[in-house]
């Protein structure tokens, strides 16, 4: 099935931004606003996965982008392989100019997984926070892919360097991602601004 | 005649870019060389659901060694993708709650939802099979006493009630004649912090308590083959992606690996009516079928599932528990055929929902496709909840038109559309009656004067119990009479989505033994065994509570266990 999204117009010329929300959300007003507030963004397109997010019991959590089991082997990796493709396909249909692709959390995995996949038609890729070892699950073509997009592994916890640091080795191949930590702990609005101010000047070339 | 070109499914597409070892299409690998001779275990375990787990239990509870050979490359079958409940009579959060299950009134629901054309509480055997009667003895007498084994030997405890939205114990599905809906036979496994856990949960225990015992669990490994030796099974061929090898089991094979859904084919073969497919994992494509035909099996109903709806556009997906329509959400929404007919009551479970597509009238089935059609305060009040999409979301799989006559503009050129693309496999093409337009601007006239008045005459909306756990907290703005209903604008924005017939996955296979043995014509057949989907299922056509599938998986798997472990040499000479 597609993906169902909103669709933010904006008359400002920019960059087009397509944003891939965190794990258990019921709504991406959150990173919409913080794609919104970067400097260099135009339209923003934010897709919603379609798994359910269970964090525990029947109770749904809101909504995620592949499927994780707790313990040991964790994570489904066909889901994973699912929702790039479901992104690439959303890609495909919008024909956005050259878009950046913004992900937190899983979503963060998917926007590397589609950006390697689609690094011709893709601008840019923004992981933000995404979950630590994850991107070894993308599937083997996107891995071994040659040609990449610029690539930006954020982490809006000062301490998440080191988590970084390992993501930027599995991305190692072609042109290396580069990293970024918020500076300071602050507020959650405190990061959501330097996020924002770190991705437009990412889009400025910075 | 023009053959049309199938594009791929998204499906397809994504088992060829995950590169899936045991995807359709790719050959099995070569047989290894005989360099070494066989590994050998005590119980061989094919699968890794409720079902397969609970056998690995079970045997290494007996003192077994165990290897459980799963094809998937990720772990805990349809299970893993569910909410984890098993429908269990009698059950440890019943007794503390003080609800009574006798058991002649349990084995006759029982009896009455899984055959319901036999059922007769005057005739012997309440008018089933002895031996389908025998399943269902067993299952109500040693339910509760393999719950509480798993707990005792540390495997899970499934020790918590399965609550509705409201705080209620869920209700069992069906109201028959004489039976108010049990609460509390559903129940869920407590998590570490003493909180509900679901399907992932009750994996992960199985599995934490099977890795504990140092069972050995190979991802990616199909068992392609058994090992018959003087009509006994003594072991299984298993294709690692690179090889296939031998391993022996020296007290027996259990499968629990899943039922046929995912198989066009067999769904063709065996499944009447237009099955789309089915919202467990992929690899549930019936590998026992073959390998139970060729060790002579009896096969028991092959025409059976857990029914259910998709929507039409997520029939091709990889499969997961939240793209099916485990409810129908909204109040002003009704649900019709391609003549603009309702067909069912909107509001009961998928089970009841899903048997709606089966039906055969009028020279072809009416309802192969069906239409969820709401309006616009349904779409902002309900928005988010699945398959109704966030309020204001662009969403493919929404029609979308002013008034009735617009709505079937637009949703005839979708099913034109559809059709010529290729509809999924088992669906025939389908398309909008004539009248389609004017019968449901007369079925939404009727609708809407029935949810002024609080009653459903046509279908009995509101009556039963399951439908207001379903249908989770009502509209604030719904003040009548019965909250499941609602009056539709007719002459605003109107949205439809189309549904399809689908299972979770298919409930058929071969005849089960009260042991968990899998039968031949002439009783057990030595060292094999099965439960879960991929046997003929105990329930017959029914679907009795939440928990209906791993409720059985579990009990009849924890019983295989045991019973192969024991007639291991090995074991038995500890024993």
């Amino acid at each position: 099935m597609k993906l169902a999204y909103q669709d933010i117009a904006t008359a400002a010329p920019g960059v087009p931004a397509v944003v891939l929300h965190r794990e258990g959300m019921t709504s991406v007003d959150g990173p919409t606003g913080v794609a919104q507030a970067s400097a260099g963004v135009g339209r923003v397109v934010a897709p919603y996965g379609d798994y359910a997010y269970y964090p525990s019991g029947m109770e749904v959590g809101g909504i995620c982008w592949y499927r994780v089991l707790p313990g040991f082997a964790g994570t489904d990796p066909i889901s994973l392989a699912k929702a790039v493709v479901q992104v690439c396909d959303l890609l495909d249909d919008l024909q956005l100019h050259r878009p950046v692709l913004i992900g937190w959390g899983q979503g963060g995995v998917v926007a590397v997984g589609a950006g390697l996949l689609r690094a011709g038609q893709v601008g840019s890729v923004v992981s933000v926070d995404a979950p630590s070892g994850h991107f070894d699950l993308l599937p083997a073509r996107a891995r071994a892919a040659e040609a990449r997009p610029p690539m930006l592994l954020a982490a809006t916890d000062p301490s998440g360097g080191p988590v970084l640091d390992q993501q930027q080795r599995v991305l190692s191949g072609g042109r290396a991602p580069i990293t970024w930590c918020c500076p300071d702990e602050g507020t959650p609005d405190d990061r959501d601004k330097a996020l924002s101010a770190r991705i437009g000047q990412w889009l400025e070339g910075g | 005649m023009v053959t049309r070109a199938r594009q791929p499914s998204l499906g397809e597409r994504v088992a060829e870019l995950a590169r899936l070892p045991h995807r359709p299409g790719v050959e099995p690998s070569p047989t290894a060389p005989r360099s070494r001779a066989p590994e050998a275990c005590d119980v061989v375990v094919v699968g890794s659901g409720a079902a397969a787990l609970s056998a690995a239990a079970g045997a290494l509870g007996a003192g077994a060694s165990v290897v459980v050979c799963e094809k998937a490359p990720v772990h805990g079958g349809t299970t893993a993708c569910s909410g984890g409940v098993a429908h269990i009579y009698g059950n440890t959060v019943m007794r503390a709650a003080g609800i009574a299950d006798p058991r002649d009134q349990a084995l006759a629901y029982m009896a009455q939802v899984s055959y319901p054309a036999a059922f007769d509480p005057e005739a012997p055997s309440l008018g089933i099979q002895p031996g389908d009667l025998a399943l269902l003895e067993t299952y109500y007498d040693r339910g509760a006493e393999v719950m509480g084994r798993l707990a005792e030997l540390g495997a899970v405890r499934m020790e918590t009630p399965w609550l509705a939205w409201d705080g209620q114990m869920y209700p069992d599905y069906y109201e028959p004649p004489e039976n108010v809906a049990v609460r509390g036979r559903g129940i869920q496994a407590v998590t570490p912090d003493g909180g509900t856990g679901n399907g992932g949960e009750l994996v992960r225990q199985l599995m934490a308590f099977a890795h504990g015992r140092g069972t050995d669990v190979r991802l990616g490994h199909r068992v392609v083959d058994l090992v018959v030796e003087d009509g006994a099974v003594t072991g299984v061929v298993v294709d690692d992606g690179s090889a296939c090898r031998t391993i022996l089991a020296r007290g027996g094979v259990v499968f629990g690996s899943g039922g046929f859904a995912h198989s066009p084919e067999l769904r063709e073969r065996f499944l009447r009516g237009p099955i789309a497919g089915g919202s467990g994992v992929p690899s549930n494509t019936g590998d026992l079928v073959a390998m139970g035909t060729r060790a002579g099996a009896a096969f028991g109903g092959m025409h059976n599932g857990w029914w259910n709806q998709q929507v039409l556009e997520a029939v091709d997906d990889y499969a997961n528990s939240v793209l099916d329509v485990w409810a129908v959400p909204g109040d002003g929404m009704v649900l019709v055929n391609r003549f603009g007919v309702r067909a069912v009551d909107e509001k009961r479970e998928y089970e009841s929902r899903g048997r709606v597509h089966h039906v055969f009238t009028d020279d072809e089935y009416v309802n192969r496709v069906m239409f969820m059609v709401y309006d616009r305060r349904t779409a902002e009040r309900f928005g988010g909840r699945y398959p109704i999409p966030p309020a204001g979301a662009v969403a493919d799989h929404v029609v979308t038109g002013v008034g009735v006559e617009g709505l079937a503009q637009a949703l005839a050129d979708r099913l034109e559309r559809r059709s010529n693309a290729g509809m999924p496999p088992g669906i025939a093409p389908v398309r909008l009656s004539p009248s389609f337009a004017g019968t449901l601007r007369s079925t939404i006239g009727r609708f809407n004067a029935m949810a002024e008045s609080g009653r459903d005459d046509e279908f009995g909306r509101g009556s039963k119990a399951v439908e207001f756990a379903f249908h989770g907290p009502p509209a604030q703005d719904n003040r009548l009479p019965n909250c499941l209903m609602y009056p539709l604008d007719l002459e605003g924005p109107l949205f439809a989505i189309s549904v399809v017939g689908t299972t979770f996955d298919t409930n058929s296979g071969p005849r089960l033994g009260t042991e968990g043995q899998l039968l031949s014509t002439a009783g057990p057949i030595g060292g094999l065994y099965g439960a879960g989907n991929c046997v003929d299922g105990i329930f017959g056509e029914g679907y009795p509570g939440g928990g209906s599938t791993i409720g059985p998986g579990m009990v009849f798997g924890y019983l295989a266990g045991a019973h192969a472990a024991a007639r291991s040499p090995r074991v038995g000479t500890r024993r």
